[in-house]
């Protein structure tokens, strides 16, 4: 897929165009959420704050109106009083009197006064003024809060025997007396908490410092212990982040009553305008991509056009075509490598042509030299005229011994065909025979066993010579007159075999050995041609059907060759 | 080749940092412990000396990261509800209480606070009886001073009366004693009237007209407060009688500059405030042994009142 430069740099533009992009887009993305996020907590945290101080501070007025009742000294009297004289108008009176408290703050809703010991309960409101029946269960519940609490509680409404009251409780210095600031819990909901809910927060609520719920949309659940999704509520203001659900809890808690506006938000919800644009940013991506095609195929294309050239440049080079060169239409690295590909063609040109050159003066200076030899012709005419010279003047034996050279010459230097048949060899080998008798002064025998079929065959020229030069100078005595050389030659199955024999001391194992691989030109013979020579060419001829194998003992040696039979 | 390959994994390395640390949650570290609450009761709210006492704790707490739950009586007279009041911060359980006794002589409270382990610090004002750490000035000492300046304004002889909050209040009972100890020691003035009952209240002008009818020749009153004082001072206007007084606040030290106000012993609220937080926070860290902080007082007249302007500047 990739193999081209092109689709490689192309590719390469691409990888970093969609890699530099997809890292702009995710920090993009990670940073605005943490700011989104931030924005959004530090925002609500302040509004929470804000409104905690507020209800706080409200908290602390109703407090202190609380206290303040308590420690009035008129209601301590009217109180003992009420206690001797048990008349009603007392409590009318108290009521009066509690009626101007509660009415110093708008969202006291009201002001219960307990006497304990009367199991009478006077309020600040309309109606009615004074309850006289209080449950035995009431008393020691408001006893044991006003012992334990300085901050508000939830209690149940047990005048109206409906509704939950958020209360303050205080206790008359010396007396069973208890007072009740109230205010209604759907009072506390509606003008504080129910603002923070809006379209994020899935939990708004103001819990108190024993994780009790005093005020919460669900009002049934005022009064009951908080248990979180998870970790409950934080020890002190601030915001948290809820590791196992993904909440965001905003926390605020009022110095003065020591309660707190819990706020949970689910984290995709703070996120959620920005995972909408998830989308968008994917698209922007794509189109980038998209873009980002038209300046990559121009790229790759710029880049890869001059190696193009470069290319087709070499491969018509490698076809043989020396005559073509590489177009330089770029300065860089691939310019230079045209520039050098086109200057290391010209000195192959220049090379080859001084080859040429060279070749050919060196062949007219081989001619110019022949001229200056002596022609064969000259030399077997001359040769001849003595041999006829000699046979006029009745030397017969000397004019046999010169024809028999002159022929031997003739076929020895003679350049027709390398390829003679088997009865020109003999032929030969009988005039060499001849000549070397003459020679050394004593008689060789040589017996000739030839089947008819094997006469015509062909055989590499002076294949036989050697070998018969071989046996008289390394086999057979030529002064004692018994040497004998037997030459055969058969063909069977379409194989020509000849044999060389002599009755002569023998060769050992080495000598053998020696003499089949020895490099070392000939000198003393008729021709240069030495046994190693003829095993070269038998296998340059017939391959591994041509062959030589010399065997020898006391008898004698005797050199075999065979090679495929082919005849004229 | 190697160093380009180093350089280029160094960069890669670089740049996936650089993403990370943008992806990177930047979260502020919130401690998950609550924070260390004093709870505060002041005598009142209704002058501007409690004010500034209240601005100096304020400043002091958000400096070292403290809470503080400030509760007040109505009046510097009310002390049932004082008491009241603490007992609740005890409820609360409160980290440390800082108290300006409206009576330092019943303080029982103290033993609840002790069961639960909430030390006790007294501001303003001693608490006599317990023993407590007291962060304030020397009563008596301002007490000493204020009458040395005046019988020196009235040439050291005639009467003058003395104008007091209420004795129960061991900062009054101890700047009444200092001033009548000079007065008694080192010069032929006579004390013509005790008043008390006035803790940063002012004296009905038909009251006055009765104290100046039973003293014509009265040259010099001493009120242990500045509210006292200023009111004084109106009902007084054009009789020609000194007034000194104490605590710091605008109206007082405006009224000293232009010369209506003999001298001041300048008792400075923020700092009080200040210096009771500094305290309890500096006694919970490293534990005072209960010694007491005593502050130094400033006796204002006409011809220091400029250089204690400008140094409060």
């Amino acid at each position: 897929m990739l193999r081209s430069i092109r689709s490689k740099v192309f590719m390469a533009i691409l990888a970093v165009t969609l890699l530099t992009a997809s890292a702009i887009t995710l920090v993009f993305y990670f940073r605005s959420a943490v700011l989104i996020e931030n924005n959004y907590t530090s925002n609500m945290y302040g509004r929470t704050e804000q409104l905690m101080r507020s209800m706080d501070q409200e908290l602390a007025d109703i407090y202190f109106i609380n206290a303040n009742a308590a420690c009035d000294t008129s209601l301590g009297e009217l109180a003992a009083k009420y206690s001797e004289e048990k008349n009603d108008t007392i409590l009318e009176e108290i009521a009066g009197i509690l009626h101007t408290y509660s009415s110093r703050n708008h969202t006291m809703e009201s002001i219960y006064m307990i006497m304990a010991d009367e199991g009478v309960t006077v309020t600040s409101e309309d109606y009615p003024l004074y309850r006289k029946e209080l449950p035995a269960d009431v008393a020691e519940q408001v006893e044991r809060l006003e012992r334990e609490y300085a901050t508000p509680v939830v209690l149940e409404d047990f005048v109206h025997s409906s509704g939950k009251l958020v209360t303050f409780l205080q206790k008359m210095e010396g007396r069973n007396v208890y007072f009740l600031a109230n205010i209604n819990e759907r009072t506390l909901y509606y003008d504080y908490l129910d603002g923070l809910e809006g379209d994020k927060a899935s939990e708004v609520l103001l819990v108190n410092k024993q994780k009790e719920i005093i005020s919460f949309s669900d009002s049934s659940r005022a009064g009951t212990v908080y248990e979180g999704t998870d970790g409950g509520i934080p020890a002190c203001s601030g915001v948290f982040e809820q590791k196992k659900s993904g909440n965001i809890q905003i926390f605020s808690q009022g110095v003065f009553s020591e309660c707190g506006v819990l706020l949970t938000v689910p984290k995709g919800e703070i996120l959620r305008e920005l995972n909408q644009m998830q989308v968008f940013l994917i698209l922007i991506l794509v189109s980038f991509l998209l873009l980002s095609l038209i300046p990559a195929r121009y790229i790759a294309g710029t880049v890869y056009r001059p190696l193009k050239k470069l290319t087709t440049a070499m491969e018509k080079v490698s076809d043989g075509d020396l005559e073509v060169r590489a177009e330089v239409i770029s300065k860089d690295e691939i310019g230079t490598l045209s520039n050098s590909f086109n200057h290391m063609l010209d000195q192959i040109e220049e090379l080859i042509q001084r080859l040429l050159t060279e070749e050919n003066q060196k062949k007219d200076a081989e001619l110019e030299a022949l001229q200056y030899q002596i022609t064969p012709h000259f030399m077997y005419n001359t040769l001849n005229s003595i041999k006829f010279a000699a046979l006029v003047k009745g030397e017969k034996e000397l004019g046999g011994l010169i024809g028999d050279f002159v022929e031997l010459l003739q076929t020895t230097i003679s350049k027709k065909g390398a390829m003679i048949t088997v009865a020109d060899e003999l032929h030969i080998l009988e005039c060499y025979l001849h000549l070397q008798s003459f020679r050394y002064g004593g008689t060789i025998q040589v017996k000739y066993q030839v089947e008819k079929d094997a006469e015509s065959c062909l055989l590499p020229r002076l294949l036989l010579q050697p070998l018969v030069e071989n046996s008289i100078l390394h086999g057979i005595d030529l002064k004692k007159e018994e040497g004998c050389i037997t030459i055969r030659a058969a063909v069977k199955d379409g194989m020509l075999y000849i044999d060389v024999s002599d009755n002569g001391r023998g060769m050992t194992e080495e000598q053998i050995e020696g003499l089949l691989n020895s490099k070392a030109k000939k000198t003393s013979g008729l021709s240069a041609i030495g046994i190693p020579n003829i095993r070269d060419r038998l296998r340059l001829y017939y391959g591994e059907l041509g062959r030589i194998a010399y065997v020898s003992g006391h008898e004698g040696t005797t050199a075999t060759v065979s090679l495929p039979e082919n005849h004229v | 080749m190697k160093i380009r390959n180093k350089t280029a994994i160094g960069l890669i390395l670089f740049l996936c940092s650089a993403v990370l640390w943008g992806c990177g949650y930047e979260k502020e570290e919130q401690s998950e412990d609550p924070p260390f609450t004093i709870g505060v009761v002041t005598k009142s709210r209704s002058s501007e000396y409690w004010l500034t006492v209240c601005s100096g704790m304020e400043k002091a707490a958000q400096e070292l990261g403290v809470q503080l739950t400030i509760l007040y009586p109505d009046t510097e007279e009310n002390a049932v509800l004082q008491q009241r009041m603490l007992q609740d911060l005890i409820k609360k359980n409160v980290n440390a209480i800082a108290v300006s006794p409206i009576d330092s002589n019943h303080n029982s409270y103290i033993e609840e606070a002790e069961k639960k382990g909430i030390p006790v610090y007294a501001y303003d004002t001693r608490i006599l009886d317990y023993d407590v750490p007291y962060i304030g000035i020397d009563n008596r000492k301002a007490g000493y001073e204020l009458a040395e300046v005046l019988a020196e304004k009235i040439g050291g002889k005639g009467k003058v009366g003395i104008v007091t909050g209420k004795l129960d209040q061991d900062s009054h009972h101890q700047r009444l004693e200092g001033f009548r100890d000079y007065i008694r020691k080192h010069s032929q003035i006579q004390i013509a009237f005790v008043e008390t009952g006035y803790s940063n209240k002012k004296i009905s002008d038909k009251r006055v007209k009765e104290i100046l009818e039973a003293n014509e020749d009265l040259t010099g009153i001493m009120a242990t407060s500045a509210v006292t004082g200023l009111g004084l001072m109106e009902s007084l206007e054009g009789t020609g009688i000194q007034i000194a007084s104490i605590d710091v606040q605008e109206d007082a030290i405006k009224e000293v500059l232009d010369g209506n106000m003999a001298v001041l012993a300048a008792q400075d609220g923020y700092e009080i405030g200040y210096e009771t937080v500094k305290y309890i926070m500096a006694d919970a860290e490293d534990g005072l042994q209960g010694e007491d902080e005593i502050l130094d007082v400033a006796i204002l007249t006409g011809e220091n009142i400029e250089d204690y302007k400008n140094l409060k500047k």
